[in-house]
């Protein structure tokens, strides 16, 4: 095949473009019809200076609902589509398979399983950030426990890898799905905790940007800390090894980087598949392997998907939001299955 | 001593003991042959040489000095290691994958130098793969892939260059070149030390051969001494024939055990 | 050491990270209230004094200040919606909750219908409405009101599991002094309880105390019950309660027929009580009881049965009339 890359600058060039394109129509659709030159009121109000806007002519109702709702839920579903994205790039590296993703290894049942443990315990009351905290922690002692699972001998087969990782998944739902049915009398819990097993971005506010936004790009910078180590860890660890990588020490970092990255995501977004496997991969096809253009390329493009979908999520069948979870997997299926067909058709060219 | 010494070199996994003192010289401009039957350990004292093994007893030095105490990334800049199976999944270029080859020279975020351009260039021009520079890795043969990562090591610019049966997956033609391109680097003055099934290369190219029987040593010295018939027959339970070529050279024939037809 | 120090460094920025978010960000989302598990219905209704700016805080704890009587009231719960109705002109009630619409569980219905109001769902179109006051229970959303505390507008969480009567009547209280409707609210204080003491004067002296069953499939009322308050204030005796039950409770069959209710009460949906009532005798459990044998089983409407309201004071009517003749 030996299909052509896609120059880098072009690539963003054309990227940029869709991003803007997405945040400006995430932003103008909502449940109600707001004019277009009312939302740019509102931005300028807010970003501008004091003084330089006059807020004559938008309403209270108007500036919340643009600032307070639109604009934040739109800026989560970039951070999360952001952090995903970047997750399934170091997941695919790390597991040297362009067809991993964090959901596939068990982290997202993990993030989604510490979620549940914050709300059932009471602690998502005492303190909010416990919450991404806690599906941090999850992501990453799942990741741990199926990558152990499935390492004989410092080799870690795919095919193990992924049953390792369906048997974590069953497990981990398994005992969401118990601490659900214990709180079932306390309805309000049980209901949180649906919607983090589905996900979706109703409602989410400054407060949730805040409590991914930081510790999403603090991921993807750790990350990119690690690119070459990654890119020769993508050759073999005794390859990488014999290079001077200190492997499993990056090993350690990486999961740990890819950990924060899903436990942020689920924390404000529930569980939201998909993206994190056809966006990397995808992007991978047009700019190459190489992590350190690979990983933010694969964010930003993130970032629009999810926003995208979000829209999509929002608009299908108004005034009822399908899951976002849903959407993702509706759109990102289809083209993972495409993925897999070309994959396959590559490899019976040769 | 300057070059590659492993001195009473043991390594064990669990119960079983893979390399039971293991004594082995490496001078610079040498080219050694690891040989032995499957499960000799042939692979087991190339990682330990290549010090990627931790060891249980002896130790292995470079220039005397022992290798546990060279920092990860010198470690990669004086020995280089190219495994026997060359995986590569994902689509970089032949070029990308060589120059991956500087990374223990290279800090975190530094530019490619001219120095690493040079040696790329020579890496890629040594191993003949210049007109592969743009292919993807994914789409080459087993054998090219086989040079690409040799050339991998070669940007390495190493001292010492251990090879896990490199020939194991190449053609006789490319398998040639590899060998003359391991004797042109041994006669430059690195160490070549190549762990192979291919008795007639080796006997054709190493100037020192090891034969290793169930992790031991079962001799070691010149091809002249160690490739004799009965020592082949009594580690590799095979008959062989010693022939002299037209060129000059050694070359055996095997066949199966005494009690085996002729 | 070395090889595991880049993955403390991470460790370390994650935690420090976490730190500053925790003290500077703004992440107040406010305190929960106690969870409906524990103490069903804790109704301490805390409201200051009747002087604008007026203050009540609510189940989350929070301090919610009403600057002026409300002209745009939005409920979001079904029995909230019956609050409002009871005590404001509907004209000022611009959205309710869905179930105002159901003609099967509403009280309201009527009054949805002729006034119209929005249905009260995501946080945008509520507030494209423009309200000056919402009225939401306890179980809302927690993002939900965190926006709209955010956007100004006071919005006030209700504990919504009622145990007593009593609480009942607080309620309506409430309401009016939410909504700037405080007379109004008192004559829905005094109609409530004039038709309660009313109800329960019905029961003549010296009659035993009559011995009733809640029934709901599988579950019914224990202790700390609005259906245990009604039934004491009639002056009968909680089946459920004296079995050991404890809040809306599960119960088997077995126990059903050990108990032997003089009464069984039920619901059923609008116009199918006759059905229901045929099914619940032929039932062999409750078939086996003597209010079965003796024709003591009552089905009432949904939206009578039980509501969480001022229309409560209909469905005590209704009971002490059946009981006592």
């Amino acid at each position: 095949m030996g299909k052509r890359r896609v120059n880098l600058a072009m690539f963003y060039a054309a990227l940029f473009p869709i991003l803007v394109v997405s945040v400006l129509v995430g932003i103008g659709i909502g449940s109600t019809n707001i004019d277009w030159r009312t939302i740019l009121h509102v931005a300028g109000l807010k970003l501008l200076p004091a003084g330089w806007v006059h807020s004559a002519g938008v309403t209270k109702a108007d500036t919340v609902i643009v600032w307070l709702i639109r604009v934040p839920r739109v800026v989560v579903a970039a951070f999360v589509g952001m952090g995903l994205a970047a997750a399934g790039a170091i997941m695919q590296g790390l597991f040297r398979n362009p067809l991993a993703e964090p959901g596939t290894v068990g982290t997202g049942s993990g993030a989604i399983l510490g979620a549940v443990i914050a709300f059932a315990a009471g602690w998502s009351t005492r303190s909010v950030i416990s919450l991404p905290l806690m599906a941090m922690i999850g992501a990453f002692a799942a990741l741990v426990i199926v990558y152990a699972m499935a390492t004989r001998g410092g080799v870690t087969p795919v095919g193990t890898l992924l049953l390792a990782g369906i048997a974590m998944m069953s497990l981990l739902s398994a005992i969401s799905s118990l601490l659900i049915s214990l709180s079932v009398l306390n309805w309000q819990i049980g209901q949180e905790i649906v919607f983090w097993m589905m996900g979706g971005l109703d409602a989410r506010s400054w407060t949730h940007v805040w409590l991914c936004a930081p510790f999403i790009l603090l991921g993807i910078a750790a990350a990119m800390f690690q690119t070459k180590d990654l890119d020769l860890i993508q050759q073999g660890e005794e390859t990488a090894a014999s290079f001077g990588v200190d492997v499993e020490s990056s090993k350690r970092y990486l999961a740990l980087t890819a950990a924060i990255l899903t436990g942020a995501s689920v924390a404000v977004a529930g569980g939201v598949g998909f993206v994190g496997l056809v966006v990397p991969h995808a992007v991978r096809l047009l700019v190459g392997p190489s992590n350190r253009a690979l990983i933010p390329a694969s964010a930003l493009t993130g970032a629009a998907f999810l926003i995208l979908c979000d829209l999509l999520a929002r608009t299908i069948h108004p005034p009822v939001e399908i899951r976002l979870g849903v959407i993702t997997a509706l759109v990102g299926g289809p083209l993972f299955i495409a993925l897999l067909l070309q994959r396959y058709w590559e490899a019976s060219d040769r | 001593m300057s070059g590659l010494e492993a001195a009473e070199i043991t390594v064990r996994r669990g119960k079983r003991t893979i390399l039971d003192r293991v004594s082995v010289q490496v001078a610079p401009g040498e080219f050694l042959s690891i040989v032995g039957p499957n499960g000799s350990g042939k692979s087991s004292l190339l990682r330990a040489l290549a010090g990627l093994w931790k060891l249980d007893g002896g130790s292995v030095r470079i220039d005397g000095r022992n290798l546990s105490g060279f920092g990860r990334r010198e470690l990669a800049q004086h020995v280089a290691f190219v495994p026997q199976d060359v995986r590569m999944d994902f689509a970089f270029t032949v070029e990308e994958v060589v120059a991956m080859g500087r990374h223990p020279w290279r800090g975190r975020f530094e530019r490619a130098r001219e120095q690493d351009r040079r040696a790329i260039d020579a890496a890629i021009a040594s191993c003949d793969i210049g007109h592969l520079r743009e292919r993807f890795v994914t789409t080459l043969s087993g054998g090219e892939r086989q040079r690409v990562a040799i050339a991998r090591s070669l940007a390495v610019e190493p001292r010492m260059i251990l090879l896990d049966e490199p020939t194991a997956s190449l053609d006789v033609q490319h398998s040639l070149e590899i060998l003359d391109l391991c004797r042109g680097l041994s006669r430059a003055g690195k160490s070549i030390v190549l762990a192979t099934h291919d008795l007639n290369a080796v006997a054709r190219y190493a100037t020192q051969v090891v034969l290793l029987d169930s992790g031991r040593v079962a001799y070691t010295g010149n091809c002249e001494g160690v490739l004799e018939a009965n020592v082949l027959g009594r580690v590799f339970g095979v008959r062989a024939e010693r022939l002299q070529s037209a060129g000059g050279h050694a070359v055996y024939v095997f066949a199966r055990g005494p009690e085996a037809n002729r | 050491m070395k090889s595991i120090l880049p993955t403390l460094i991470l460790l370390v920025a994650i935690g420090a990270m976490a730190a500053a978010i925790d003290r500077f960000a703004p992440l107040r989302e406010g305190n929960r209230a106690a969870r409906p598990g524990e103490g069903y219905g804790n109704a301490e209704i805390r409201t200051g004094s009747e002087q604008y700016p007026r203050q009540a805080i609510d189940s989350d704890s929070f301090v919610v200040r009403v600057a002026r009587p409300a002209r745009r009231i939005v409920s979001q719960y079904w029995s909230i919606d019956e609050y409002v109705y009871s005590v404001v002109p509907p004209e000022r009630v611009v959205a309710v909750s869905q179930s105002a619409y159901e003609e099967s569980y509403s009280n309201v219905y009527e009054l949805a219908r002729r006034y119209r109001p929005a249905i009260a769902t995501d946080p945008e179109r509520v507030l494209r409405l423009d309200p000056d006051l919402l009225m939401v229970s306890d179980s809302s959303r927690a993002d939900f009101c965190a926006i709209v505390r955010s956007s100004g507008v006071p919005i006030y969480r209700e504990f919504s599991m009622f145990t007593t009567l009593q609480q009942i009547a607080e309620t309506i209280r409430l309401t009016g002094y939410l909504t700037g409707e405080d007379a109004s609210a008192r004559r829905q204080v005094d109609l409530f309880w004039n038709d309660i003491h009313r109800a329960a004067a019905r029961r003549p002296s010296g009659v035993p105390h009559p011995r009733i069953l809640g029934f709901g499939g599988a579950y019914s009322y224990g202790r700390e019950t609005l259906f245990e308050d009604i039934v004491k204030t009639l002056g009968g005796v909680n089946v459920g309660a004296e079995g050991g039950l404890k809040g809306y409770d599960e119960v088997s069959g077995e126990q059903i027929v050990r108990w032997n209710p003089e009464w069984i009460v039920a619901a059923a949906p609008k116009g199918k009580t006759k059905e229901v009532l045929a099914r619940l005798m032929a039932d062999p459990v409750l078939g086996a009881t003597q209010a079965a044998h003796n024709g003591r089983l009552l089905v009432y409407e949904q939206h009578l049965y039980l509501p969480f309201s001022p229309f409560v004071r209909l469905f005590v009517t209704a009971l002490s009339e059946a009981l006592y003749g």
